[in-house]
């Protein structure tokens, strides 16, 4: 038996906001769009959008309770949280979570990588549970991507959704079930403009107009409305979120040693069925095995693989040890893939 | 057949009909992505299908609504021809040994 030092997975916990829209529902209704061209486009058939008012925190903060209670712990030495709608551009999201779990003075920082960051909090968590800096590690995956969504771009506001998905990761051994094995990450900064929110940040302080002065007050206006929501290349995103995730899928297997057909529960960051389907068959990932839920949840960035592996606990759809891959690829561009074996875990409701 | 012994048009073809069910009557070489009725998402995911496919490099630039699949295929084609001029080229470049024993018989 081996005893090489590993992150394992412990527990897992998920929330999902209250309000439930279909593809009919205003304001999707409103588009220039039908309840099939959105199913046959994206797998989606509803998703979640939070409340006014609620934010990314508080939607991590019941996604942690429910984690930390599935791990049994109720404390940890490191807290996660990967998003790309923070509370606020300053200060970090995690702090707050931290505080609100009762986790006192534990260090606690936010990770923004788009809809990879929940990959790459695992890889961060793992780093620091086999650096030795960290025993235990609450990992947070949550977004209210509906807060930075055009209602009347059909290319986002149909696929766009809120939630949040956690882990706990403690020290252990990678024979353990539910151990992180490896991990692979990368990106491209060449490729920024896939997916971007034009202002708010120091390039573009204000989300004043970008429009031609002689554009008129209503196109004016839009402007300034639209550089506070994230634009997406639709097309150039799905030919490189393919062509990466499988990438680096391929790449990770090589190095555990892995064959496509071995992998038992794989699940991509839920950006779109399409996607999730041609990776799946480029990498050979045979069809029992694709585990996902953007039928019923949508594109919840950063928050999709935990609200997936949550799920999935609660299913008690894959067995523990099942040899397990998570890949996502995000704004930015930013990619990554994690090999572990699936948790031994059991549901708590 | 070897799936990569296929010619890319016939390739493309049997793909278009399998992933995105169009009659078979409809795929000529003629035909436009916009004439069979294929968004810009499908176009890409031929794309990415056929680079992985044949191992070549396809610019997404070229996925327009006016591409027929005939100009697909020879895109195909010539990125596979460039494939094995540039692997051509890599062998017949000399390692520094080569350039060695050349400067040593110089000298």
């Amino acid at each position: 038996m081996s005893a090489c030092p590993a992150a394992v997975v412990i527990g897992t916990g998920s929330h999902l906001p209250s309000r439930v829209v279909r593809n009919t529902d205003a304001p999707l209704s409103l588009l220039e769009t039908s309840d099939e061209w959105i199913r046959s486009r994206t797998g989606i058939e509803t998703r979640r959008w939070a409340e006014p008012g609620e934010s990314t925190g508080d939607l991590a903060v019941r996604a942690g309770q429910r984690a930390l209670r599935s791990a049994g712990v109720e404390r940890v030495d490191l807290v996660v949280v990967s998003t790309t709608t923070p509370d606020h551009h300053s200060p970090a999201t995690a702090p707050w979570v931290a505080a609100q779990l009762g986790l006192g003075t534990v260090p606690a920082f936010d990770i923004a990588a788009a809809c990879s960051g929940f990959v790459y909090a695992v890889a961060a968590g793992d780093a620091w549970i086999r650096a030795g800096a960290a025993e235990t590690v609450l990992l947070i995956g949550a977004e209210t991507l509906s807060t930075i969504t055009d209602m009347s771009d059909r290319g986002t506001a149909v696929v766009f959704a809120d939630g949040a998905g956690a882990v706990v990761l403690r020290r252990g051994t990678a024979d353990e079930a539910g151990a992180v094995l490896a991990t692979q990450l990368g990106s491209d900064g060449t490729q920024k403009d896939l997916a971007v929110i034009a202002a708010g940040g120091s390039r573009r302080p204000d989300a004043g107009p970008d429009a031609r002065p002689d554009a008129g007050q209503a196109a004016v206006q839009a402007a300034g409305h639209d550089a506070r929501c994230l634009r997406m290349q639709g097309p150039q995103m799905f030919a490189h979120a393919t062509r990466r995730m499988t990438e680096v899928s391929r790449s990770l297997l090589g190095a555990v040693g892995w064959e496509a057909e071995d992998v038992e529960a794989f699940i991509g960051h839920q950006a779109n069925q399409r996607i999730l389907d041609k990776v799946a068959d480029l990498v050979g990932i045979r069809p029992p095995g694709r585990l996902g839920n953007i039928r019923e949840v949508g594109n919840t960035s950063s928050a999709s693989i935990p609200l997936v592996m949550d799920g999935v606990v609660r299913e008690k759809a894959v067995g523990a040890g099942a040899r397990t891959l998570l890949t996502a690829f995000g704004g930015g561009a930013v990619w990554g893939a994690v090999a572990m074996t699936w948790p031994d875990i059991q549901p708590v409701f | 057949m070897d799936m990569l012994d296929q010619r890319p048009l016939d390739f493309i073809t049997s793909y278009l009909a399998q992933a995105f069910g169009v009659p078979q009557q409809e795929l000529t070489p003629e035909a436009s992505f916009s004439c069979l009725a294929l968004d810009s998402i499908a176009q890409v995911e031929l794309f990415v299908t056929l680079s992985d496919h044949y191992g070549v490099h396809l610019d997404d630039a070229h996925a327009t609504g006016s591409l027929t699949l005939q100009e697909t295929a020879d895109l195909v084609e010539a990125a596979i021809a460039d494939s094995g001029a540039a692997t051509e080229r890599t062998a017949a470049v000399p390692g520094p040994g080569a350039a060695t024993e050349r400067m040593a018989a110089r000298g």
